[in-house]
């Protein structure tokens, strides 16, 4: 049997500071399959993204074990992160590259040879509609399209396991469609996704899990409708949109986090 | 040694020198300002010493050997050019890398670890100081300031002084809570060495009490190095110990600081200001 390509077991994050200690992750176990895509939906802060990043091994967990394709992250490093493509939150583009140039130098960390990573890049740019600003300085391109190239850079190395967070903040409806697509399309083709978003919509329509997370710790993890089924029920709720105005609708992932965490806002 | 154990050490050289590439490819990208701000400062330098001072001051006695002032201060520039050049790189290069661009992080992302990607940040910024010394000591040797066949013994000199100084500039950046913080190391170390320390006059002059401190400053080795090296003004086994010590305590707190600061220690500066 092949080895689950995301494995996280009994993960503790804390950060220590000179006054308390703060525990970011407490104790959380979770598993990604192949062709799956399981989204950790939480607040800022719920510790989403320090989960995320000891999944890359840029922290170092407190306990626990996480394995990318069955090498642990802490012991073989390299040989976890081979497969892996991670888009992270913040913007970590090298502006010291145009836009094409930056994949193939991301690339060649991978051990391709920069006429491989160049046909990859190229293939990579058009999919992501940015063929045409591939000789632009990475400054010049707008929030949007730095994203897609952020998205792009991490398919470089075309990673069976996939590490999204918050892929579509700040971008417009339109851009994160096409980008849901793209991640849809390559969960197809057979990659794990751990995908973290505070988004209700994007969470539902991308993900066949969700895990809700919440101060460090996994509160309920399922798919998004046997969430809404177990938590809300079957029917539709009713909302008090404005004063006096009430609005019938079907129960979603927002109604279920807020039921779960006793309405702590996302 | 066995193959396996060869293999792994080959590994991390593989990945320090791919990270170091991309370095050089960004210094290829922008050559100009790459060649202008390397050798043009030294040059200067030299010209404002070597033809200005040395019409004025002709000779000078280093450790009882009597030299030409324009050999001296030639060797000196060589050395604060050292000193510049990494220092500059690591402490300014490696913030707006590290905390702006972020560029370790997203590297360390990959399967080249952290601790690969800051080698090559140091041996990147090592490179930049060699590569404006050695390029100084060809030109030494051009203008006959000492002989062709000296400059080859200063080049372990220059190689062990670049690698301390861009561990002085990293430990800087790792210290800093912002960018114009790195003028402080720049104004209460840098510059102040760089005067002080033997380059523009022998240190035989200086009180005998100061003398000794600025005896144990890193650039006061390299260039008594330098000098013993290229003008035969003699070996000073002090000079070249407290140049290993200094790189030895340096060097490893450089990568340990700095790795620290990537993945999210906050210096004391920061949380105290």
């Amino acid at each position: 049997m092949s080895p689950s390509p995301i494995e996280v077991i009994e993960l503790y994050k804390d950060y220590h500071t000179k006054q308390s200690t703060i525990a970011a992750v407490r104790g959380i176990s979770f598993r990604v399959n192949e062709s799956e895509c399981l989204g950790l939906l939480g607040p800022n802060g719920a510790g989403k993204t320090t989960t995320m990043n000891c999944l890359t091994g840029f922290l170092w967990p407190s306990s626990g074990i996480i394995r990318i394709l069955g090498h642990s992250v802490a012991e073989t490093p390299r040989e976890a992160r081979r497969n892996l493509g991670v888009c992270s939150q913040e913007d970590t583009l090298d502006t010291d590259f145009t836009v094409l140039n930056q994949l193939v130098q991301y690339g060649t960390y991978f051990g391709l040879r920069r006429r491989e990573a160049r046909t990859r890049a190229i293939a990579l740019l058009k999919r992501m509609g940015l063929e045409d600003r591939a000789n632009w300085l990475v400054e010049a391109l707008s929030g949007g399209m730095r994203r897609r190239l952020q998205v792009a850079r991490a398919l470089i190395n075309q990673p069976r396991v996939l590490i999204l967070d918050e892929p579509s903040t700040g971008l417009d409806p339109e851009v994160r469609r096409d980008l849901w697509k793209i991640i849809g399309e390559y969960k197809q083709s057979g990659a794990a996704i751990l995908l973290s978003t505070h988004y209700m919509d994007e969470a539902q329509r991308l993900c066949d899990r969700v895990a809700l997370m919440s101060k460090g710790a996994i509160l309920d993890c399922d798919t998004p409708e046997m969430l809404i089924k177990r938590h809300c029920g079957v029917g539709s709720l009713e909302e008090e949109v404005r004063p006096g105005v009430m609005w019938r609708r079907p129960a979603n992932l927002e109604d279920v986090y807020l039921k779960v965490t006793g309405g702590e806002q996302l | 040694m066995t193959t396996s154990r060869v293999g792994a050490m080959c590994v991390p050289l593989v990945a320090v020198v791919c990270v170091w590439r991309r370095y050089f490819e960004v210094f290829r990208g922008n050559l100009l300002y790459g060649v202008v701000t390397t050798f043009v400062p030294p040059l200067v330098y030299l010209v404002s010493f070597g033809f200005g001072m040395s019409r004025v001051l002709t000779t000078v006695e280093v450790a009882g050997v009597t030299i030409s002032y324009k050999s001296f201060v030639f060797v000196g520039i060589i050395g604060q050019t050292l000193l510049f050049q990494t220092f500059f790189e690591a402490s300014y290069g490696g913030f707006v890398r590290m905390y702006y661009q972020k560029i370790y992080k997203s590297i360390s992302m990959t399967p080249i670890t952290l601790r690969e990607v800051l080698w090559a940040e140091l041996l990147w910024n090592t490179s930049r100081g060699c590569a404006a010394a050695v390029a100084l000591i060809l030109l030494g040797a051009i203008v006959d300031a000492y002989s062709p066949q000296t400059a080859v013994l200063a080049v372990p000199i220059v190689l062990i002084s670049a690698l301390l100084y861009a561990s002085i500039g990293l430990v800087a950046a790792a210290y800093s809570h912002t960018i114009e913080a790195l003028v402080y190391p720049q104004l209460l170390f840098v510059i102040p060495m760089t005067l002080f320390c033997g380059v523009y006059y022998p240190l035989e002059v200086v009180p005998p009490g100061l003398r000794l401190f600025l005896t144990a400053l890193p650039l006061t080795n390299t260039v008594d190095l330098l000098r013993g090296a290229l003008l035969g003004t003699g070996f000073s086994l002090l000079s070249a110990l407290s140049l290993l010590g200094w790189t030895a305590v340096l060097l490893p707190w450089a990568l340990s600081t700095l790795e620290k600061r990537v993945r999210g220690w906050v210096p004391p500066s920061i949380v105290n200001h």
